[in-house]
């Protein structure tokens, strides 16, 4: 089936100072110095409306509790002072992306204030500024719009969040972070997506003055199928892509599912129901703990829903989707279609509906909280779905690769200028002094594979591992070695647990090993002794201990001399000697390896 | 380039590319050859216009809802306060047409910004007095507040005054107001803002709700009630002859001077005195004694300075009195060649208050042999551990009812609104 996606590809920059003030950009520390408590409150945008995502995080009534580093945060993220002047290095970087995708670039540049309410940013907004737009990146010869490229500052990570106390670590606050929107494109299979989303992070890296290390490039995916339309955030490996989108896809699917058996029933749902008094005696420990802490019992009566409470959406019942609503205000569902022993309420549930005459066919829900916001919000999702609106969301990737809720999807109302901060004009000669040559992966990979004559497909995955640059530069130090054979080599990487950052750490040694490869110093076949331990020996260690090094022809001379081997009855003795076995099994290899 | 009206909205045709939005004010100071759009994503661009670009006007224009308001719920449990508006950022909108910022202090107005407010009190009236900023304001103008606050409290059906006010001279209006209002009946709460309003980590929502507290609490005092640390948890009543803005950005800027906040008030409403000194709310009818020679100034005394700049104020602009912020124990230059003491002397006419630049600590005019030169002269009187700005204000109110120097020094010395405290407890 063929949905509509488009891509907002986040990129940390690797520079010294943060976007607006002069604090580190390192993320080492690890105790906080301070914790400031503080409160967020929804603010009226430009349309005089306060947005429906700002809305929801209002009634979620949570405290924010942000993590002070020193060295790494200053009042400046602490929203106790004003931002200083844009970072320029930060700016130079993010304008050569965008120039690199073939964007067109603003004259004058205005720092906008996004409202972001989750308390990720300590202002309420995250400052942001659209610094090239309307450009393009071929990928798979297919042409990939690229909307916008925005410079901005990255948001507080968050620490832990418990009982409506959530944890932010400022020093993540600040670092510059571009942030790159592709048009919208249509995919019926979504490795597409993660293609796109590779060729552009691929193409971004010829900056270098890129960060490292997981969160450094996260990837939201926004995907609209109908017309309802679900950003998901916080997918944290490329890989990922195409699974998570798979089981958002599923999950909207079975919604319509749902949606339309709903129309086949007279399905309707109750008032709400405070039940708690009814709960006094209850002989269930957990509706003990939930009074004993001061919660209300709320009920819904969901009439004619004993089939539906169970209907499968994707891996999830629709309890359990339900449940997933309510995980943001801390509270929870029990229904009368699930095991009731196992919480001791059977009886209290079926003198309840023996009271309020619930049907056969009904289902009775309840829910603990302080007060009736969870299950005011949690009603009108229900009635939404009863007339058949799949609203659209923010949803977030869960490390199992499904997904859950986090906020209703934020309007376009939302965005005023930084007033503290003035206009930045932008010359066409200073673009011209920074701009950077860069050529798409795609035809990169046309013209490596006509030098070698290797397959594209070898290339690209050479690409994805991030290797394209270490297999070229070992092909040009190494100009008697078949190309096909070291990226081969390259390609087998993983079965070796071996990546990247491996061959960051051990460069040299990969550069003797491909060397003594061409001056056949080792044989082939010897490679597969050597990167099983690589990672943790040195190369002459492991020579030295399997005796790596390959016969020459004057060192085998000498030993059948020795050994006083003069015809071919005699070589079984050689054979008798186990070492020596193995090099010539090894030559023997190598030669019908070629 | 035609002029095309703000809020249009347009295609720009340029050699290489197309782009639609909306006509934007450009910010002050800016130079005329580009214009500001507002794109559908609602980012704004500035796009230089040349004689190549075309502008094509399409039609529509930008839509900017009103400022959002609340119902207004009258509840007759709640007890009434009124809220006089004078400035500052605690409660103000942007207007996203021409992105200039407004006060916004219409009680639905209020309602919507602090809907807390709705359990707190009835906002019986506001008053819209003038929309000055801190560093514009006047001493005329503390007479206006003065007088609005006045007549607010006089009407028995209001509890308590809030004033919004900007921060940077917030301590000299506290301080005028707690000499111009005598014999004080009921709280008089200033607060502003150190975040603008419009975001929502705006330090004037606690504020605003921690004042509304204090108007409505038992202590009869003028006060400034803002943050008290960085936190959003509670903030102080400071009072109002005894506190001084401290730093240019935090929250926490205004910080209790030689005296302790007299109370701690958090944004659940409740209240923890901290410092017992100070009046209950009372029956008494106060007294308006709203009046203020201009006639002063106020100096820094600091290596190398001037003292001939004493000349001109007097002589030039008729000064009758002049506090001196002097350095330590209350040092003017008095042996070397740059000497403060015989133009001090010279102005016999002129009273000085001495004051001192360390903020925190008392003045003495006998420890040191320079201070007894200058203590012995009849124009000079060493101002306790009063505040620059308190004494500078006191001064000013003094000089507007007496003229006999002699008398001058013993009120100076006399006090009306706690704004001397005899003796120096130790404080963290």
């Amino acid at each position: 089936m063929k949905i509509k996606a488009g891509l907002e590809i986040h990129i940390q920059l690797d520079t010294k100072e943060k976007l607006f003030c002069k604090c580190k950009t390192t993320m080492k520390e690890e105790i906080p110095k301070k914790i400031i408590k503080r409160k967020l409150h929804p603010v009226a945008g430009e349309f005089g409306i306060v947005d429906l995502a700002a809305q929801y995080e209002y009634l979620r009534d949570r405290e924010f509790y942000y993590e002070y580093f020193e060295n790494e945060s200053c009042l400046i993220e602490l929203d106790e002072e004003p931002p200083r002047e844009i970072n320029k290095e930060a700016l130079t970087y993010a304008l050569q992306i965008a120039m690199m995708l073939n964007c067109k670039i603003p004259d004058r540049i205005q720092i906008m204030r996004k409202t972001v309410i989750d308390g990720s940013n300590t202002s309420g907004f995250q400052r942001t500024a659209l610094i090239g737009f309307d450009g393009y990146i071929d990928v798979d010869n297919k042409k990939i719009e690229i909307k916008t490229v925005c410079l901005e500052e990255d948001a507080c990570a968050i620490d832990k969040e418990e009982n409506g106390k959530v944890y932010y670590k400022l020093n993540r606050l600040g670092i510059p972070l571009v942030e790159i929107s592709t048009g919208i494109f249509e995919v019926e299979n979504f490795k597409e997506i993660e293609e796109v989303a590779f060729n552009i992070g691929w193409l971004v890296k010829t900056i270098k003055k890129i960060k490292r290390g997981i969160g450094s490039i996260r990837q939201d995916v926004n995907i609209s199928i109908n017309s309802t339309r679900i950003e998901l955030k916080g997918i944290q490996r490329l890989e990922d892509i195409s699974k998570v989108v798979n089981y958002e896809v599923r999950r909207l699917l079975d919604l319509e599912k749902l949606v339309k058996e709903f129309k086949n029933r007279e399905v309707k749902i109750s008032d709400i129901l405070i039940l708690t008094d009814k709960f006094k005696n209850s002989k269930s420990k957990l509706i003990e703990k939930f009074l004993k802490e001061g919660n209300e019992i709320y009920g819904l009566i969901l009439y004619n829903f004993k089939d539906f409470i169970n209907f499968k959406i994707a891996d999830r019942t629709l309890a359990k989707e339900i449940a997933d609503y309510l995980k943001a205000f801390n509270s929870g569902i029990i229904h009368s279609e699930e095991n009731l022993e196992k919480y001791n309420l059977k009886e209290d549930f079926e003198k309840i509906r023996e009271e309020l005459k619930i049907g056969n066919e009904d289902v009775l829900a309840i829910f603990a909280s302080k007060n009736d916001i969870p299950i005011k919000f949690i009603k009108q999702k229900i009635e939404k779905l009863i007339n058949g609106i799949l609203e659209n969301e923010t949803r977030k990737a869960n490390s199992d690769l499904s997904t859950s809720f986090l906020r209703p999807l934020p309007g376009s109302a939302r965005m005023y200028p930084e007033t503290d901060l003035p206009l930045i004009s932008i010359s066409r000669d200073f673009l011209e002094q920074i701009k950077i040559s860069s050529t798409p992966l795609n035809i990169i990979i046309n013209q490596l594979s006509q030098k070698y004559n290797v397959d594209k497909n070898v290339l690209k995955e050479i690409a994805r591992k991030d290797l394209l640059d270490f297999c070229q530069e070992i092909l040009d130090r190494n100009k008697n070695l078949n190309p096909n054979f070291v990226f081969q080599i390259f390609l087998n990487f993983e079965k070796y647990n071996l990546d990247k950052e491996i061959v960051e750490k051990k460069r040299d040694d990969f550069y003797l090993m491909f060397k003594y490869l061409e001056e056949r110093k080792i044989s082939k076949a010897a490679i597969d002794d050597i990167l099983k331990e690589i990672k943790e020996k040195s190369l002459e260690e492991i020579i030295k201990e399997k005796d790596l090094i390959a016969f020459n022809k004057d060192e085998l001379k000498s030993i059948l001399e020795k050994m006083n081997i003069k015809d071919k009855k005699d070589l079984r003795k050689l054979f008798e000697n186990e070492k020596i076995k193995k090099k010539i099994i090894f030559e023997m290899i190598d030669e019908l390896l070629g | 380039m035609k002029n095309i009206e703000i809020g249009k909205k347009i295609k720009i045709i340029k050699k290489d590319f197309e782009i639609e939005g909306f006509i934007i004010p450009k910010p002050e100071l800016y130079e005329e050859d580009f214009i500001l759009v507002k794109l559908y994503n609602g980012y704004n661009i500035g796009i230089e216009i040349d004689e190549n670009t075309k502008i094509i006007e399409l039609g529509e224009k930008i839509k900017v809802g009103e400022f959002p308001k609340a119902e207004i719920i009258k509840n007759s449990n709640l007890k009434n306060i009124s809220l006089i508006h004078t400035g500052g950022t605690i409660a103000s909108k942007i207007d996203y047409s021409t992105q200039a910022v407004s006060p916004a202090i219409q009680p639905e107005e209020l309602f919507y910004i602090f809907p807390e407010l709705k359990n707190i009190a009835n906002v019986e009236r506001t008053i819209l007095l003038f929309n000055i900023a801190s560093e514009d304001m006047l001493p005329k103008n503390w007479i206006k507040i003065a007088e609005a606050a006045y007549k607010e409290i006089n009407d028995k059906e209001i509890f308590g005054v809030i004033i919004s006010h900007g921060t940077d001279t917030m301590h000299f209006t506290s301080a005028a107001l707690s000499f111009f209002i005598r014999n004080l009946n009921k709280p008089i709460i200033l607060t502003g803002a150190q975040r603008s309003s419009d975001r929502a980590s705006s330090d004037a929502k606690m504020n605003f709700i921690c004042s509304s507290y204090a108007a409505i609490s038992n202590i009869a005092e003028v006060g400034i009630v803002m943050h008290a640390s960085s936190n959003d948890d509670f903030c102080y009543f400071h009072r109002g002859t005894k506190v001084r803005k401290f730093h240019t950005t935090r929250r926490d800027a205004f910080k209790s001077v030689n005296d302790k906040p007299i109370a701690k008030i958090y944004y659940d409403g409740k209240i923890e005195i901290i410092n017992k000194n100070y009046k209950e709310r009372n029956e008494n009818r106060p007294e308006l004694k709203a009046f203020f020679d201009e006639r002063v100034a106020m100096l820094k005394f600091y290596p190398n300075s001037r003292p001939e700049i004493i000349d001109i104020l007097v002589n030039n602009f008729d000064i009758r009195g002049i506090v001196i912020e002097a350095s330590g124990l209350g040092h003017v230059a008095t042996n070397n060649e740059k000497s403060w003491i015989p133009y001090i002397k010279k102005n016999d006419n002129t009273l000085f208050a001495i004051t001192s630049q360390c903020i925190f600590g008392r003045v003495h005019p006998y420890v040191y042999t320079n201070t007894r030169i200058l203590s012995n002269l009849e124009n000079v009187v060493f101002c306790e551990d009063m505040l620059s700005e308190v004494a500078y204000v006191k001064l000013g109110w003094l000089l507007a009812q007496e003229k006999d120097l002699k008398k001058l020094k013993e009120l100076m010395l006399t006090n009306f609104a706690n704004e001397i405290n005899y003796i120096s407890y130790y404080e963290d």
